[in-house]
C-alpha cells in the first residue's frame, strides 16, 4: 500500500511545483523572472522514472495549469504532453549527459513549450503577450533547475529508492 | 477481441499519448477562450489550489510583512530627514513673515493718524540710528526729493519723535526729543500749563519754566503747545513721572516719560507744512490710536 502511495510522488511533487510557480511566486516583482517548475519536474521524472511519469500525468498537470491560468483550455496540456513525449524519446541521451549540459537543454524545452503556446495564441487571439517573460522564463528556470533538482533527487531517494 | 487487447499492451504508450493530444485538440478546439464559465472540477481545482497556496504563502505572507514594514521605515526615515530640511528652510521664513505682519500693523497705524488737513504727510523709514552717547539722532529714507524739509515734524503713532534738523537729496536726520539739544514748546493737557520739554540723552525728557505755583501733577499728559515751533499743536510728547521742586529759583522741574518708545522705532511719517499753516491752528489732541 506504500509503495503503491509513493509511486504518487511524482504526481504530487509535480503538483506542488506547480502550486508555488503559478501562486506562491507570480509577484510583480517575479512577473519577468518566473520558473517553469513544472516542466522541470516533468524533465526529472521523464528522464528517471519513466514508468511514473507518462503522458498522462503531464496532460493531467498542463490541464490544472490551465484552469489555474486561465490559459484556453487544453494548450497547457497538449504542450506539457508534447514535451513529455520528447523527453521520453531522448531519455537515454539526456541521462548520460552531464548535469551543466542539462541546463541549455531545459531552456530550449521551455522554449519549445511557449513556441508551442505562442503559435497558438497568435492564430487564434492574436498578438497579445510580453515578449520580456517569454525571454525570462528559460533563463529563471535554468537558474532555479540546480536547486529544484536536487530537492527532487532527494525525495526520490528518500521515497522511492530507499524502499 | 483478445488481438484488440494485445494490439492495446503492444502499443498502450503511443496509444494513451496519441489520445492526450487528440483530447487536448479537442479541448483547445472546441472551448472558446473567455466563454467557458467554471464548472465543478474547475471550482474544485481552485479550491484545492488555493487552499495549498495559503499554506505556501503563510511564511511568504510574513516574509512581505516584514519587508513592507522595512521599506515603510525606511520611507519614514527619509520623509523625516526631508521634514528636517523643510523646516530648517521654513524656520526663518516663519520669522520672515511675523516680521511683516508686524511692520504691516506698524504702517496700518501710521496711516489711521488723523493728520492736519493743511499738514502734507510723508511715510519714512528708519533705515539708521545715528545716536551716540552724547546725541539721539535718527536716520530715514526720505529726503529733499521726495519732499522732506527742516523743522517738518516726526510722529509716530503714539507721539512725537523729534524733527528733521537735516534733509539731505534721499536721506534725512531726524533730532529727536531725547537729545540734548532737543527743545520743544509744551503744555501741560489738564491745566494749561506751558513749558519747555528738553532732552538730556537719557530715557526721560525734562519739562523746563514751569512755575513753582503751576497745576501739576504726575500723570499729567504733555502735548505740543505749537507755539514758536515746527511742531503743531495737540501732539503727544509723553506723561509727568516726577515733579521735582527746587530750593532756589523761580521755576519747578517736570520729569516726563516720554510716549514714544525710541528704541523701537522702525516707520515714523513727517508732517510737512503747507502754505499759510499756523502751529498752533490745531485744538484737537493729535493722538487717535492707542499704542501696541
Amino acid at each position: 500500500m506504500l509503495s503503491s502511495l509513493n509511486t504518487l510522488l511524482p504526481w504530487v511533487s509535480i503538483f506542488i511545483a506547480m502550486v508555488i510557480q503559478e501562486t506562491a511566486i507570480p509577484s510583480a516583482s517575479w512577473d519577468i523572472l518566473r520558473p517553469d517548475m513544472v516542466i522541470i519536474g516533468l524533465f526529472y521524472w521523464r528522464m528517471y522514472r519513466p514508468d511514473l511519469c507518462g503522458p498522462i500525468l503531464a496532460f493531467s498537470t498542463g490541464l490544472l495549469l490551465d484552469i489555474i491560468s486561465t490559459t484556453p483550455l487544453g494548450l497547457n496540456a497538449l504542450s506539457k504532453t508534447v514535451l513529455v513525449l520528447l523527453i521520453g524519446r531522448h531519455g537515454k541521451v539526456f541521462r548520460a549527459l552531464d548535469f551543466i549540459v542539462l541546463l541549455p537543454i531545459i531552456a530550449i524545452l521551455v522554449i519549445i513549450d511557449e513556441t508551442i503556446q505562442w503559435i497558438w495564441i497568435v492564430t487564434t487571439s492574436g498578438y497579445h503577450f510580453r515578449w520580456d517573460i517569454l525571454i525570462g522564463r528559460p533563463v529563471a528556470t535554468m537558474i532555479v533547475m540546480p536547486l529544484m533538482v536536487r530537492v527532487l533527487i532527494f525525495l526520490h531517494r528518500s521515497w522511492l529508492e530507499a524502499r | 477481441m483478445d488481438y484488440f487487447l494485445v494490439l492495446f499492451k503492444e502499443y498502450r504508450h503511443s496509444i494513451v499519448a496519441a489520445a492526450t493530444i487528440i483530447i487536448s485538440l479537442l479541448l483547445l478546439l472546441s472551448v472558446r477562450p473567455g466563454t467557458r464559465s467554471p464548472g465543478f472540477v474547475e471550482d474544485v481545482a481552485l479550491d484545492v489550489v488555493g487552499g495549498i497556496q495559503d499554506v505556501i504563502q503563510s511564511p511568504v505572507g510574513v516574509y512581505q510583512d516584514f519587508s513592507k514594514r522595512i521599506v515603510q521605515l525606511q520611507e519614514m526615515d527619509l520623509e523625516n530627514q526631508r521634514f528636517r530640511q523643510e523646516l530648517k528652510t521654513l524656520r526663518p521664513l516663519g520669522t520672515q513673515v511675523i516680521e511683516l505682519e508686524m511692520e504691516n500693523q506698524r504702517l496700518r497705524q501710521l496711516l489711521e493718524m488723523s493728520i492736519e488737513p493743511k499738514l502734507r504727510s510723508l511715510g519714512a523709514r528708519v533705515v539708521g540710528d545715528t545716536s551716540t552717547a552724547f546725541a539721539n539722532v535718527l536716520l530715514i529714507n526720505i529726503g529733499r526729493s521726495h519732499g522732506s524739509r527742516i523743522n517738518a515734524s516726526v510722529l509716530v503713532p503714539e507721539g512725537v519723535v523729534g524733527r528733521v534738523v537735516q534733509a539731505g537729496t534721499s536721506t534725512s536726520l531726524v533730532l529727536t526729543l531725547l537729545d540734548l539739544n532737543s527743545r520743544v514748546p509744551a503744555l501741560v493737557q489738564r491745566s494749561r500749563v506751558k513749558g519747555i520739554i528738553a532732552g538730556f540723552n537719557g530715557q526721560s525728557l525734562t519739562m523746563e519754566y514751569v512755575s513753582k505755583d503751576a497745576d501739576v501733577r504726575v500723570g499729567d499728559q504733555i502735548l505740543t503747545s505749537g507755539i514758536a515751533g515746527s511742531f503743531p499743536k495737540g501732539l503727544v510728547i509723553g506723561t509727568i513721572k516726577e515733579v521735582q521742586e527746587g530750593d532756589i529759583g523761580l521755576f519747578r522741574r517736570l520729569l516726563v516719560q516720554p510716549s514714544v518708545d525710541f528704541d523701537r522705532v522702525e516707520e515714523v511719517r513727517l508732517l510737512i507744512p503747507g502754505q499759510g499753516y499756523q502751529p498752533s491752528e490745531r485744538s484737537k489732541p493729535f493722538r487717535t490710536t492707542k499704542a501696541p
